[in-house]
């Protein structure tokens, strides 16, 4: 019996020790890139504008941007609002904010 | 071949769920009697409200069908057939749904037996919101008939518009407030586009991208008719989109207390196309076309396993056939390869195919018969619509051997739009008859002349004719997903019995199945989320509403033995919202000798 429990719960003591999918690929899964890009503005802002923008207060704006890529919204950079991400998770969204703070350019 | 149970093997499978289900009991204490469900739905003043959902979300590992559904009689009251294995209690999913009403209360009694007696107290509204289908919006927004179908030709490949993401986001926009409302309308419904270009590039992109690889983001923003689209969204969307009222189905609902609706989910990600319901006992086989496989499930139990294609290439299952001796043939979203499955041995046979002039047909349909099941000309060749190459052809299963011939140009209609799309095949075996997607136009094809019979032009140049059924007098149905019609055409006389506005013209009619025992055309509708039923007789049109939004409907079939309808939610972009189900209808008219009866406990009458 002992056996039957610990194999029932060894992939729930197992799930917290995956390997995290790397940000890049969750953001490809996401289809970020049908709208951004590092540099340029597409749909929406490049992450370098983001970053610049919001690193200064990096705390805060991991919850907001994160909040903002599951829901979406807009009034930020201009008239289109930004789809909602319903399949990406907060933690996965929160992930891809941090990896976006961390894009601002480097100082020449 | 190999046959796995997302991600275990089956050896696997039989011990882990042995294991959960020792394990339920010994959590449990002990199992519980089964439980079953019943009662009754009224209005405030205690009216009974007739022909209303009852549906009972169960979830995906729930032992059987994921929801289900049934219908109140006249004197309100609902039953669900069987038992459920899981004990019914204040936290089960059971609600109500109906054009119009709104529930409001609903009281579970358990009889200390696990019998239980639901009483659902609903009120009439004004706004249709939470029922109204995609179509309410778009039969009122945009009336014109021409602007309406040309509209769909260019929108509706891929999911319903407006759903609701579409019509979330165009609150979004409402809530902008940008200086020219109408501009900034316009713009954000042109980078919708644009964004939904991406997404269609990278769905069907994923044939021929290596692992990794990006895509040319700007190339993919090259939207034909973009502006137009935003142009016509910006005046017809042009508000939150979060009322409607005055929708009606158009026709009457076709259901009673026997009509029953299972429905199977399946996890995401996936993009499920096709459903078919093979073997003995019955499993429905399901077409992913996101990956390589099929979905197996078993009905009664719920149990699923995936069926790899064997291919060294992505070939995406995406069209399901059955052959009259109950195998099931594949074929595939992105290449030519054309798969059989016998669903007993689970042994798969293979062909890619290629023309004596290096052509690779781009397989959309087999030939259907009469009775929906695979039909092979005279020297036992099976034919195909060839999407590709706008074509019919052949393959000869024997050698694999493999021709087409391209379709005529329709006069005066664009060619670079067209596509032949769905396939038919007389009953003495000599003719196949097309549908061609894009210009309107339909035609036949002599087997032993190899010439072309027709063209033949409906009256809109987007009707958009798509998938085909012959019945057993040679009659075609054409389903006109641009238009919203339904086209009776007699392949004997070469001449059109009548062409049918559908209940709601903004439904986008996808395909037709000929039904030859209730002599009856079986419609799903993309659009807006119910099968129409189509009696060739007095060209009436009767209706099963289905439990949800978003019921992108594909392909239907009909359960030779017991007559229950089997169809699926084929939202394409796997990020899409939307269910991800195959489903069984029953629409409780008992007109098959054999009846197929599914419970909550495993059971399959």
């Amino acid at each position: 019996m002992k056996k039957l429990i610990a194999s029932l719960l060894l992939p729930l003591v197992a799930l917290p020790l995956q390997a995290a999918e790397p940000v890049e690929k969750l953001m490809d899964e996401a289809r970020c890139y049908a709208c951004h890009q590092l540099k340029d503005t597409l749909i929406g802002p490049p992450w370098q504008a983001i970053a610049a923008r919001h690193v200064a207060n990096r705390k805060l704006m991991l919850d907001v941007l994160a909040r903002k890529i599951v829901r979406g919204g807009g009034g930020d950079w201009g008239d289109v609002p930004m789809v909602p991400n319903e399949f990406t998770s907060i933690d996965e969204a929160r992930a891809m904010a941090s990896w976006i703070l961390d894009q601002q350019p480097k100082q020449k | 071949m190999q046959t796995r149970t997302l991600g275990f093997s089956v050896a696997r499978t039989r011990s882990l769920r042995t294991a959960v289900l020792a394990a339920a009991l010994i959590f449990a204490g002990g199992a519980h009697a089964a439980s079953t469900l019943a009662g009754k739905v009224v209005d405030t003043n205690g009216k009974p409200l007739a022909q209303a959902q009852v549906i009972y979300e169960r979830g995906i590992n729930a032992k059987g069908a994921s929801v289900m559904t049934v219908f109140t009689t006249a004197d309100g009251s609902f039953r669900f057939p069987g038992s459920f294995d899981e004990k019914i209690g204040d936290n089960a999913s059971i609600r109500v749904r109906s054009l119009g009403y709104q529930q409001i209360d609903r009281v579970l009694h358990n009889d200390g037996k696990d019998g239980i007696t639901a009483t659902f107290v609903v009120t009439p509204v004004d706004n249709q919101v939470a029922v109204a289908p995609a179509s309410a919006w778009l039969s009122s927004r945009i009336k014109d008939r021409k602007q309406q179908s040309q509209f769909i030709m260019n929108c509706i490949d891929c999911h319903q518009v407006p759903a609701s993401e579409q019509r979330n986001y165009a609150a979004l926009i409402a809530e902008q407030h940008a200086a020219d409302p109408l501009k900034a309308r316009e713009h954000s419904w042109l980078m919708i586009t644009k964004y939904m270009n991406f997404l269609s590039t990278w769905e069907f992109g994923r044939g021929s991208r290596a692992d990794g690889s990006k895509i040319p983001v700007e190339a993919t923003y090259d939207v034909k008719n973009g502006d137009d689209v935003a142009k016509v969204m910006a005046r017809a969307f042009n508000d939150r989109l979060d009322t409607i009222s005055g929708y009606k189905w158009g026709a009457p609902l076709l259901v009673n207390a026997d009509t029953r609706i299972y429905e199977y989910e399946f996890a995401r990600p996936n993009a499920v196309r096709e459903a078919m319901l093979l073997g003995s006992p019955r499993k429905l086989y399901v077409a992913d076309v996101a990956a390589n496989h099929l979905f197996t499930v078993d009905i009664a139990t719920g149990v699923r396993n995936t069926l790899e294609v064997p291919s060294d290439v992505l070939m995406s299952p995406h069209s399901l056939h059955r052959d009259k001796d109950g195998s099931l043939w594949v074929t595939p979203l992105f290449n030519s390869i054309v798969g059989h499955l016998d669903v007993n041995s689970t042994q798969w046979k293979t062909w890619r195919l290629r023309t004596p002039d290096n052509k690779n047909p781009g397989i959309h349909d087999l030939s259907f018969g009469w009775d929906h099941t695979l039909l092979t000309d005279e020297n036992g060749r099976v034919w195909y619509s060839d999407i590709g190459n706008n074509a019919v052809g052949y393959f000869d299963p024997k050698d694999g051997s493999a021709a087409i011939w391209p379709a005529p140009a329709s006069p005066g209609r664009e060619k670079e739009r067209t596509a032949l799309y769905g396939l038919s095949m007389t009953k003495n075996r000599k003719e196949v008859w097309y549908s061609q997607l894009g210009n309107g136009t339909f035609g036949g094809f002599d087997i032993d002349k190899k010439q072309y019979i027709g063209p033949f032009q409906l009256p809109d140049v987007n009707a958009g004719p798509r998938r085909i059924s012959i019945d057993d007098n040679d009659v075609l149905y054409l389903a006109l997903y641009g238009s919203g019609q339904l086209a009776e055409f007699d392949t004997k006389t070469r001449k059109m019995i009548g062409v049918y506005d559908l209940p709601d013209t903004a439904s986008t009619p996808y395909s037709t199945t000929w039904d030859p025992v209730r002599k009856v055309v079986w419609i799903t509708a993309s659009n807006n989320d119910v099968i129409y039923r189509f009696n060739p007789k007095d060209k009436s049109f009767g209706i099963i509403p289905l439990p949800r939004e978003q019921t992108f409907l594909r392909m239907i079939d009909v359960d030779p033995e017991t007559g229950v309808l089997i169809t699926s939610y084929g939202n394409i972009v796997d990020i899409s919202q939307g269910a991800r189900m195959a489903l069984i209808v029953d629409p409780g008219d008992n007109a098959y000798p054999k009846k197929l009866v599914l419970d909550g406990s495993g059971q399959h009458h």
